[in-house]
């Protein structure tokens, strides 16, 4: 419990720098929704001109209105994606290897405890913070969008989505976990949870521009969930939310061997 | 005496560059051990075994009759460790860091708390961060004693400690021994050895050179001998067996001897002399002897 | 000198990482572009008489990536979101390192100006991204020309190949501001990653709407694709923008560092 709350404690004020800069990316893109509506009307007209075929084509649904506060709020979730892979990634590599950068391992690691106990308590305050930075992304999305919408509400769809958002932040926690576990060294850590997020957010591009290399999709988290389904079908991909499990009991099974048979650097 | 800790040849690698090579000795329950050599012998590599920050390669060692790998999380409840070097959170008051180190062994002893950072003029109240090297060492100390260990390590514990702190601080251990605490003392500073312990054992390159009492190894081993000839000096001291770490300045030699006494006597007596001194070396001459046995 | 090798030495591993990585993001790209070019040919009939808002809104680039220079400026969106993050991830450290390392004590007690030993680290900066972006150019251009067919104009490829570099010493200028202003840095690179795709973001969302006001947020949007190759220029305006943010930045950082703290160990 010491530990745990300690954790909580010393990483409250990054969670709430985290969840400012969230709270400010759905306030700006709200801002920008208002701007967008008004000249949407134009496009509106032009998307009724379209024969229903070229709709399909262009993988627009019959009859969505995209000018609609729902269309364009599910533009954000790669942006949240992109952001929550950041904190949740860098949370799990620096929550394991700080206490040897700090050079508190000495401290923390001589009391009678076991490492895994140690771990539990770190893992369970990195859940906290990331449940926290989830929730306020669903509680301030829910309150902007619904201000904007005219249909109707949009909690379920958004509790969808971040939903889909919170499986991703706990596989990219776990990631992090392992690369703490494993690196020599914080530094290592971090660089390493950076080339993971931006090589499988290339890889994510890559697929989205050429349907060929489908079959690597599952190599890219950014690929699992698509917002238009987790909002519109109301639809999570259940074989991915199970991959990602796996990932993260692999991640977290490795963190705690790992780690246990490491030795501790001063 | 039971043995506290039991280390059997215990061996540790970093890669290919050497920590300890086959390590063995045994501290007893109720003393003062004394854990000496130069830099980089194996003193921290053989305490961070011990606490199980790291694991040895080969060979074993237990503490309380209770392997360190295994049993590490139970054996650490009984031990007060004092690093080297403090680091703590430099975002916690001192208070908080000692209460938080004490949340790990059961409620925190508050008189005893207050007592010991008194005894070491803590202030309680500052920042971690902004405390001086010598003053997180005090923390450092509180930390470490304040539940009453069976076994507290210290690793060369007096650096960044004024004087008036390193002599309570030696008080401070004297008590908890006492009252029955056994320590392991590593130093390389020697006078400091030599005031706190009964036994000691003398690591260099990784690997355990003496073990013994400090009396013995002072009384019974090793005279520091010094001659004043009048004329010339004796040349048959040149041949003489058993001495070592000559010093010649003029008609004056000294140097430590290990033998029978009687030749030294025999051999003076054919001389004229104008002094002669046969002193206890203190252990940094036998240490000195020890580094320079190898080369 | 002394410390501009030191730095150099310190910091070239990840130069080759980074470098290695922006080149294998370039020539992935660079494979798919025959495939994707007939596919989006078809499309591009489709799509041209729409409205640019609604092209904007639903992802479509306003280049042609069925042509090779439309394609590459796509390409070179995300080689410039990997040389940001290393541009900034050089800008955060290199004034903060001593302290993180605990070595300020060490290199600050020499008989050197502080300003001595920051301008030396920029330098050893500027080596970097020079040297990266020289490699950059030399080896993507071959297999951009060959993807093309040989139709590659040169001036527009070379100006976005310059534009990571641009873009770079925004992030640099940006990250050494933040680090001599932030009181206590202990990791690099979260701080890094945050604040690029911060700013990245910013860019996706503009993408989107087409928002002059935004374009000035982000240097992410200041060499934008379709507008070097309309002008076979850089827009003077943007680029000022990102040279003075770079310079400003710079000298204050530099002023704040002279004057600082430096915390004991």
């Amino acid at each position: 419990m010491n530990i745990f709350l300690r954790e909580l404690k010393t990483n409250a004020k990054s969670l709430i720098i985290w969840c400012l800069g969230m709270i400010f990316l759905i306030y700006a893109g709200m801002v920008k929704y208002s701007a967008f509506s008004k000249t949407g009307d134009a496009v509106n007209e032009f998307m009724s001109q379209i024969p229903d075929s070229m709709k399909t084509v262009l993988g627009i649904g019959n009859g969505t209105d995209v000018t609609s506060v729902a269309v364009f709020y599910s533009m954000f979730f790669l942006f949240f994606m992109l952001l929550a892979a950041v904190h949740s990634c860098m949370l799990g590599a620096l929550i394991i290897s700080k206490e040897e950068r700090d050079k508190t391992a000495d401290f923390l690691f001589v009391k009678p405890i076991r490492r895994s106990r140690a771990i539990s308590s770190k893992i369970l305050a990195a859940i906290i913070n990331i449940a926290v930075l989830n929730a306020v992304t669903y509680a301030v999305s829910v309150i902007s969008v619904e201000k904007h919408n005219t249909g109707s509400s949009l909690a379920v769809p958004v509790l969808m989505i971040t939903s889909a958002l919170f499986v991703l932040q706990v596989l990219f926690l776990g990631v992090g976990l392992l690369f703490g576990a494993l690196a020599k060294n914080s530094k290592v850590a971090t660089s390493a949870a950076t080339s993971i997020i931006l090589g499988t957010f290339i890889l994510k591009v890559i697929i989205d521009m050429n349907n060929d290399v489908k079959a690597i999709e599952f190599l890219s988290p950014f690929r699992y969930f698509k917002a238009d389904e987790v909002m519109f079908d109301r639809s999570i991909d259940i074989g991915y939310v199970l991959v990602s499990a796996a990932v993260v009991l692999l991640c977290a099974a490795g963190t705690y061997i790992f780690f246990q048979k490491r030795d501790l650097r001063n | 005496m039971q043995n506290l800790i039991e280390i059997k040849n215990l061996t540790k690698y970093y890669g290919k560059s050497r920590g300890i090579i086959d390590v063995s000795f045994d501290v007893l329950e109720g003393e003062i051990f004394g854990f000496i050599g130069p830099n980089g012998a194996g003193k921290s590599t053989t305490i961070r075994i011990l606490l199980s920050l790291i694991y040895p390669t080969g060979g074993s060692a237990s503490i309380f009759g209770k392997d360190c790998v295994k049993y590490g999380h139970e054996i650490r409840k009984d031990i007060g460790y004092l690093p080297s070097e403090v680091f703590y959170y430099d975002d916690m008051k001192v208070i908080d860091l000692l209460k938080y180190s004490a949340s790990f062994y059961g409620k925190p002893d508050m008189i005893r708390l207050k007592y010991l950072a008194e005894i070491m003029e803590l202030d309680l109240k500052r920042k971690i961060d902004d405390l001086s090297y010598g003053n997180k060492k005090k923390v450092g100390i509180v930390q470490g004693l304040l539940h009453s260990p069976k076994l507290i390590i210290l690793d060369e514990p007096t650096g960044g400690l004024d004087p008036l702190m390193q002599q309570r601080f030696f008080q401070l251990i004297r008590e908890e021994n006492a009252k029955g605490s056994t320590v392991l003392f590593s130093s390389h500073i020697l006078p400091e050895v030599q005031k706190l312990c009964t036994r000691v054992g003398i690591i260099q390159e990784g690997r355990i050179i003496e073990v013994a009492d400090i009396s013995a190894m002072r009384n019974t081993t090793y005279k520091k001998i010094k001659l004043e000839f009048k004329n010339e000096i004796s040349g048959e001291l040149d041949t003489m067996e058993g001495i070592n770490d000559v010093k010649r300045h003029e008609r004056e030699i000294s140097f430590l001897y290990k033998g029978d006494i009687n030749n030294v006597i025999r051999l003076v007596s054919h001389s004229d002399m104008n002094n002669i001194t046969i002193e206890e070396p203190d252990l940094e001459e036998i240490f000195m002897h020890y580094y320079n046995k190898e080369d | 000198m002394n410390i501009v090798r030191q730095e150099f030495k310190m910091t070239y591993k990840s130069l080759i990482y980074y470098t290695i990585g922006m080149l294998a993001t370039g020539y992935i790209f660079l494979i798919f572009f025959k495939s994707f070019a007939q596919d989006t040919e078809m499309l591009n009939k489709l799509l041209s008489n729409f409205p640019p808002e609604f092209k904007a809104a639903f992802g479509f680039a306003d280049v042609n990536l069925s042509e090779i220079s439309g394609y590459l400026s796509f390409i070179f969106g995300y080689i410039v979101l990997f040389g940001a993050v290393y541009g900034m991830k050089l800008g955060i450290s290199i004034l903060s390192e001593e302290t993180r390392v605990k070595t300020a004590d060490f290199l600050l007690s020499k008989p050197v100006k502080r300003l001595h030993v920051a301008s030396s680290k920029l330098a050893a900066i500027f080596i970097c991204l020079i040297l990266q972006n020289v490699l950059l150019y030399a080896l993507i251009l071959p297999a951009a020309s060959a993807a093309a067919d040989g139709d590659l104009n040169i001036k527009i490829y070379s100006l976005f190949s310059f534009s990571v570099f641009l873009v770079q010493i925004f992030f640099v200028g940006t990250g050494m501001l933040i680090s001599v202003l932030v009181k206590k840095l202990k990791s690099v690179m979260p701080l890094t990653l945050a604040v690029v795709f911060m700013f990245f973001i910013i860019e996706l969302i503009n993408q989107s709407l087409l928002d002059e006001k935004l374009t000035y947020l982000t240097p992410f949007s200041y060499f934008k694709g379709s507008d070097i190759i309309s002008a076979t220029g850089y827009d003077p305006k943007y680029l000022a923008i990102d040279i003075a943010v770079f310079i400003v930045f710079t000298l204050l950082s530099l002023m704040i560092y002279r004057k600082k703290d430096i915390r004991a160990v």
